[in-house]
C-alpha cells in the first residue's frame, strides 16, 4: 500500500516537472518570437556624407627655371656676382661679360671722333672767308653724332651685366663658365609647383581653381593648394620625365592626366607629396534605394520615424551621383523592409552609421 | 530463458552506464555554460560588441540569459542530475540481478526529444551549411539511439520491474 502511494506521489512529481519543463520551453519560445519581431524593426542607417578624397602622388617642381650658358660672342665672363645656393631678388646682378675686341673698336671710334672734331675746328676758321664750308661742317657734325651713338652702343656691348629676371635660388658651377655647351648657372624659382597625375576614372573629380590638400611626406605636414591646370591630353611622356615620384594612384591599367597644384606655402623642390582631391559628389549605397514607377526613394530617419523621400541621381563617370533629395548628415535606412510604410516608427542599431 | 534475461540485463546495464557518462558530460558542459553566460551578461556581452553579426549574437545571448531561459537551463540541469542518480540506482539494482523500472529511460528519451524539438523551433541549432545540418541530424540520431538501447533490452525482459532474475543452469 505504502509502495503504491509512493509511486503515485513520484509520478505526480514527474508529471509536474514535465509540465514545468514544457511551460518554460513554451514561454522561452514565445519570448524568442517577440524578440525576433522587435529586431525586425531594427535598422542600420547610412549617414549621407561626401566620399573619401582621391589621393594621388606628386612631386614639387620649380615653378620656373632659367639656365645660363656661356656665350663667347659676348666676350669673356669677367665677374660672377652670386654664389652657389644664394637667394636673389628681381634685378640683382648675376654675372658680367667683358669684350676686349669691342674695347679696341671704341678706342678707334674715339680717335676718329677726335680727328673729326679737329677737322671741324679748321673749317670753322675758314668759314668767314668761304661761306660754302658750312655745308661741310654740318656733315662733320652728323658723322660725330653717329660715332657717339656707336661708341655708346659698343660700350654697352663691351660690358654686359646679366640681371635676375625673378626671385629664386642660384645653382652655380663656376667650372663651366667657359663651356658654351652646358649651363653654368641656374636660377630656380623659390615658389615651387606640385605636379601629379590623375587616372582617367578620377579625371572628372578635378577642376581648375579647386582647393586640394597637399601632404608633404618628409615633413609630415599638410597644406592647402589650388589646382592651376589640368592637361587635356594624357601625358605618358610627362609622367616618365617626372620620374618615379609623380605617378597617380590609378595608373595601373589606365591613362593618366597630369595636373598642377600651386601650394599655399613653400615646399622644398623635388620633395614628394600626396594630393588629396576632395570628392564633393554624394553617393548613396544601392541597398538604401527603392525603385517605384521609375522613381527612386529612400527612407530618411526623422525623429525616430522613417520618412519616404524621393531622390534623383545622374551618371557621372562610373558612378550614380545624387543630384537632389538628401542633405549631408541625413540618416538613410539600409535595406528597408518592403513592408515599411512612410512615417513608421523605427529603431536604429546602436553604433550604426559609422561603419559604412 | 532466465539466462537470456541475464544477458539482456547486462546489456541494459552497459547502456545505462553509457547514458550516465553522457548525462554527466552534459551536466558539466551545461553548468559551465550557464556560469559563463552569467559572467558575460555582467559585462553586457562586451566580447561580441562591434563584431560583424555581434548584435545578433548579443540578442540571442540576452534571450538565453533571460529569467525564463535561465530557469529552463537550471531545471534541465537538475533533471539531468536526478536522472544520473536514478540511473546509478538502476545500475545498483541490476548488479543484484533485479530488473530496474523503465521510467527513467522514458523520461531521458522524452526529455531529449523535447529539447531537440525546442532547439529546432527556437532556431538555436540551425546550421547554415548543409554539412552542418547533416552533422546535427546524425548527432541527434546517435543520442536518441543511445537512449533507446537500454529500453529495447529492458522491454525484452519478461521478469517484472523490481523482481530478481532467477539464476539457472
Amino acid at each position: 500500500m505504502n509502495k503504491k502511494a509512493f509511486q503515485n506521489k513520484r509520478n505526480i512529481i514527474i508529471v509536474v516537472i514535465g509540465l514545468l519543463v514544457i511551460t518554460l520551453m513554451t514561454l522561452a519560445l514565445v519570448q524568442g518570437k517577440i524578440t525576433a519581431k522587435r529586431s525586425k524593426d531594427l535598422y542600420e542607417v547610412y549617414v549621407v556624407r561626401t566620399q573619401e578624397p582621391v589621393i594621388t602622388d606628386g612631386i614639387s617642381r620649380p615653378n620656373q627655371e632659367k639656365s645660363y650658358y656661356y656665350d663667347p660672342t659676348n666676350g669673356v665672363i669677367s665677374a660672377i656676382h652670386v654664389k652657389n645656393g644664394q637667394n636673389v631678388k628681381i634685378s640683382d646682378p648675376l654675372f658680367a661679360y667683358h669684350n676686349e675686341t669691342l674695347v679696341y673698336q671704341i678706342e678707334d671710334a674715339k680717335t676718329q671722333q677726335k680727328r673729326l672734331y679737329n677737322q671741324k675746328k679748321e673749317l670753322q676758321k675758314q668759314v668767314d672767308i668761304d661761306p660754302t664750308l658750312k655745308q661741310s661742317i654740318a656733315e662733320i657734325d652728323a658723322q660725330i653724332a653717329d660715332l657717339s651713338t656707336n661708341i655708346q652702343r659698343l660700350r654697352e656691348k663691351a660690358n654686359i651685366v646679366v640681371y635676375a629676371p625673378m626671385e629664386g635660388k642660384i645653382i652655380l658651377d663656376s667650372n663651366k663658365k667657359t663651356d658654351p655647351s652646358a649651363p653654368f648657372l641656374h636660377l630656380i624659382s623659390t615658389t615651387p609647383m606640385v605636379v601629379s597625375t590623375v587616372s582617367e576614372y578620377d579625371y572628372y573629380a578635378l577642376k581648375t581653381d579647386q582647393k586640394v590638400r597637399v601632404y608633404i611626406n618628409a615633413e609630415d605636414r599638410e597644406i592647402e593648394g589650388t589646382v592651376t591646370g589640368i592637361d587635356e591630353l594624357s601625358t605618358v611622356s610627362t609622367v616618365t620625365a617626372m620620374g618615379a615620384g609623380a605617378t597617380g594612384t590609378g595608373s595601373a591599367g589606365g591613362v593618366n592626366f597630369t595636373f598642377y597644384v600651386a601650394p599655399e606655402e613653400a615646399i622644398h623642390v623635388d620633395f614628394s607629396v600626396q594630393i588629396k582631391i576632395p570628392l564633393e559628389e554624394i553617393i548613396i549605397p544601392e541597398e538604401c534605394i527603392l525603385t517605384e514607377e521609375e522613381k527612386e526613394y529612400v527612407f530618411v530617419v526623422k525623429e525616430g520615424k522613417a520618412v519616404k523621400q524621393e531622390i534623383t541621381r545622374e551618371k557621372k563617370g562610373l558612378q550614380m551621383v545624387l543630384t537632389s533629395g538628401l542633405a549631408l548628415g541625413d540618416e538613410v535606412l539600409i535595406s528597408p523592409d518592403s513592408a515599411l510604410i512612410d512615417g513608421q516608427e523605427v529603431r536604429i542599431k546602436e553604433g550604426s552609421g559609422n561603419a559604412h | 530463458m532466465h539466462k537470456n534475461e541475464s544477458v539482456l540485463l547486462k546489456k541494459t546495464k552497459t547502456w545505462t552506464t553509457v547514458n550516465i557518462v553522457i548525462l554527466i558530460i552534459g551536466v558539466v558542459i551545461s553548468t559551465i555554460s550557464v556560469i559563463s553566460l552569467f559572467g558575460m551578461k555582467a559585462t553586457g556581452f562586451a566580447l561580441f560588441q562591434g563584431l560583424p553579426g555581434g548584435e545578433e549574437a548579443v540578442a540571442m545571448l540576452e534571450e538565453a540569459t533571460s529569467p525564463i531561459g535561465m530557469a529552463l537551463a537550471v531545471v534541465l540541469i537538475i533533471i539531468d542530475i536526478a536522472l544520473v542518480v536514478w540511473f546509478f540506482k538502476c545500475n545498483g539494482r541490476m548488479k543484484k540481478n533485479i530488473v530496474p523500472e523503465k521510467l527513467p529511460y522514458y523520461i531521458s528519451l522524452v526529455l531529449y526529444v523535447l529539447s531537440q524539438v525546442y532547439s529546432l523551433i527556437s532556431g538555436s541549432n540551425v546550421q547554415v551549411t548543409s554539412g552542418g545540418i547533416i552533422f546535427t541530424i546524425i548527432l541527434a540520431l546517435v543520442f536518441v539511439w543511445i537512449r533507446i538501447m537500454p529500453l529495447i533490452h529492458l522491454r525484452r525482459i519478461i521478469t517484472k520491474a523490481g523482481e530478481k532474475i532467477q539464476e539457472t543452469e
